[in-house]
């Protein structure tokens, strides 16, 4: 019993845990994010199996997790409440070309970063060239460039 | 009008999916079910499935993991009822074949003597007429199945099963 309920209770730590982060942190992983993530990993390895080194409580462990996910994605694909409470919902911070300051700032993104999504995405140079900018929830933004009209 | 290139790519696509997902569903339900038997202890751990116990001529009585874990220490107790006809000393014979199975850690309290016989390992402790409880700390390190026979005093031996997963 104790590896199914040590993988619930390390998923759904890190679940709220990474939640509390917020949606840029995995959008922009840096080397040390990188180093952290190794670090966070390797303390999770020795929540998940304590002592027990054997087959059998890798695959409890495993298969628990595994399990947890699907679970996951039936109540958020059935409950939108559920769906935006794990996974965010997207943010508009570029409406019609005027960056929402206050929402970009809770967000922790700046003019910058709407600039270098533009950039990639569209070889966008100015802010005026942006009709709407959106903070998706995988930490992405998308751009929506202003027609030719 | 008969169907065209396209449309028949497109139907077969859809079934190769089609048989995609029952597989898919059929092995969620494998997921959870080995959640399920984990949590009830068919792979080891605590679980209703797992915790054995046995009574020997009601003299004593042992508690065992009927699933243990290769490498994964586990206990082995044998509770010595007050009515046990003790004389001072308690036998505790296991098979010798099993310590080729578990490796012995520990054995609580420590017995007063160890007898080695051709197929048993006789363990004699010091006994009162009270409840003693003695718990032998063992580490599986075969996979399989083992028989472990457990004879207290003169009461009739009991054997059982033990699995140990790798």
């Amino acid at each position: 019993m104790e590896p199914v309920i040590r993988a619930i209770v390390v998923y759904l730590f890190l679940l709220g845990l990474l939640r509390l982060t917020g949606k840029r942190m995995l959008a922009q992983i840096t080397v040390f994010d990188f180093v952290l993530l190794l670090i966070i990993s390797e303390a999770t390895q020795q929540a998940l199996i304590a002592n027990d080194n054997s087959m059998i409580n890798a695959a409890i462990v495993i298969t628990t997790l595994i399990g947890l996910n699907i679970i996951m994605s039936l109540l958020k694909q059935r409950f939108s409440a559920v769906d935006r409470i794990l996974d965010d919902i997207p943010l508009l911070i570029v409406a019609d070309g005027k960056p929402l300051k206050d929402l970009m700032d809770k967000e922790r993104v700046d003019e910058d970063d709407v600039l270098d999504a533009a950039r990639e995405m569209h070889g966008l140079e100015r802010m005026e060239q942006v009709r709407h900018a959106i903070l998706e929830r995988n930490g992405k933004i998308s751009i929506i460039p202003r027609g030719k009209d | 009008m008969p169907a065209t290139k396209e449309e028949n790519d497109f139907s077969s696509t859809v079934e190769f999916h089609r048989r995609e997902w029952r597989v898919q569903r059929l092995g969620w339900i494998g997921i959870w079910a080995f959640m399920l038997l984990a949590v009830l202890g068919l792979f080891g751990g605590s679980g209703p499935l797992n915790n054995g116990r046995a009574v020997t001529d009601g003299v004593a009585s042992v508690e065992y993991e009927r699933y243990t874990r290769q490498g994964t220490k586990t206990t082995l107790n044998v509770t010595l009822h007050p009515e046990t006809p003790l004389a001072g000393t308690a036998r505790i014979a296991l098979n010798r074949a099993y310590f080729e199975a578990f490796r012995l850690y520990d054995t609580i309290p420590a017995p007063k003597a160890v007898r080695l016989h051709p197929d048993q390992m006789v363990f004699e402790f010091s006994a009162s007429g009270d409840e003693h409880e003695v718990t032998f700390v063992l580490e599986p390190e075969e996979l399989g199945w083992h028989n472990l026979t457990v004879a207290v005093d003169e009461a009739k031996p009991l054997t059982i099963r033990q699995f140990t997963y790798p």
